[in-house]
């Protein structure tokens, strides 16, 4: 996933320099909400940013002028947030995904039906609707909030999803389905503050 | 609308984080990296990775790693075709020569040991397995339960 070319810079001695320090203000929110919203936890959030930042420094020579230093950024954040994941999964999966619905070799399309209001878009602002978008992915257990995650923020289509997730294609559909259906319900319960 | 069809779903949530916003990093985000950075580059070039060595060192470090090997290969291959390691050898077998009796107090525990495991009733080996795997079961089944009310977000 990382292909960046090795490592040229020589930082030691020298502080950093001033434009590294602007470039990271440039790229830090986007970076954090990257991570943030994979891992649902701001220490760990920021541990992650750190550790974006610093292999960004290493490569800063060939960052600094790169039109596509926010997609490398956004890379490297999201492959060390399913790295943090995958490492708490290995402890935990067998007692969280035991005999959980969803499975593999379960119906692809489960049935979902959700009255969905318009009212949800009108009279919020980009500010407010991701405001109460982050809060009701934070609210969607792992298995479902990852793989939206990364369909509806990062772009990555289903098979990558779940080749990087290491489950089947079928259960990457069905969990992000049904996390599509759970978010909009809580969408839609947040939506009587409006108008 | 009513949404029963997963296609107008994905709209409908794509459509509601479309242009949303990124969140605010933390205030000391910054500041963290940027001692993490000096504290990184203050340390001495032999204490950083391999690969932030200078160029001579590397190469010198790979000729002294090679050199070690030959003369540690070369100095064991002396050893072994000295005489008076044979002598030595028998001098420390003499020294260890409890062990010797260790391995006979053993071997014959165990002996004694497979007799009574044989003379046990197979119902009974049997008997003792399946409450052993019953009660593995249980603790697995409470260990879920407890993850599950606890910890798991549903």
């Amino acid at each position: 996933m990382n292909d960046a070319p090795p490592v040229q810079s020589e930082p030691t001695g020298v502080s950093p320099a001033a434009d590294f320090t602007t470039f990271m203000r440039q790229y830090q929110n986007m970076v954090f909400s990257t991570a943030a919203r994979l891992v649902n936890d701001d220490a760990a959030a920021e541990d992650i940013s750190q550790e974006t930042f610093l292999k960004a420094y290493e490569h800063f020579d060939m960052l600094a002028a790169s039109p596509s230093a926010g997609g490398w950024l956004k890379t490297v954040a999201t492959r060390l947030g399913l790295n943090h994941l995958q490492r708490y999964r290995r402890r935990w999966s067998f007692f969280s995904e035991m005999g959980r619905s969803g499975s593999d070799g379960e119906t692809d399309r489960p049935d979902v039906e959700f009255a969905a209001p318009e009212t949800f878009f009108e009279g919020l602002d980009a500010a407010e609707r991701g405001a109460r978008v982050h809060d009701a992915l934070a609210k969607l257990p792992d298995h479902q909030r990852v793989p939206l995650v990364l369909f509806h923020f990062e772009d990555m289509p289903y098979d990558e999803i779940a080749r990087q997730l290491g489950v089947s294609l079928s259960k990457v559909k069905t969990d992000i389905l049904r996390g599509r259906a759970a978010l909009a319900k809580m969408l839609n319960a947040s939506t009587p503050l409006s108008t | 609308m009513k949404m029963n069809d997963a296609r107008k779903l994905e709209d409908y949530v794509q459509r509601a984080v479309d242009g949303i916003p990124d969140r605010r990093a933390p205030h000391t985000l910054e500041a963290r990296i940027l001692a993490e950075i000096d504290r990184r580059a203050a340390l001495p070039w032999w204490r950083q990775s391999y690969a932030h060595w200078p160029m001579a060192a590397r190469w010198t470090f790979l000729a002294v790693s090679a050199a070690a090997a030959a003369i540690l290969i070369a100095a064991v291959m002396t050893f072994l075709q000295d005489p008076g390691t044979v002598q030595a050898t028998g001098e420390v077998a003499r020294r260890f020569a409890w062990l010797g009796v260790a391995k006979d107090t053993l071997e014959t525990l165990l002996y004694d040991a497979r007799g009574v495991l044989l003379s046990i009733p197979t119902l009974w080996v049997y008997g003792t397995l399946a409450v052993g795997a019953l009660c593995y079961a249980t603790l697995i089944g409470v260990g879920a339960a407890a993850y599950r009310t606890f910890f798991a977000r549903r």
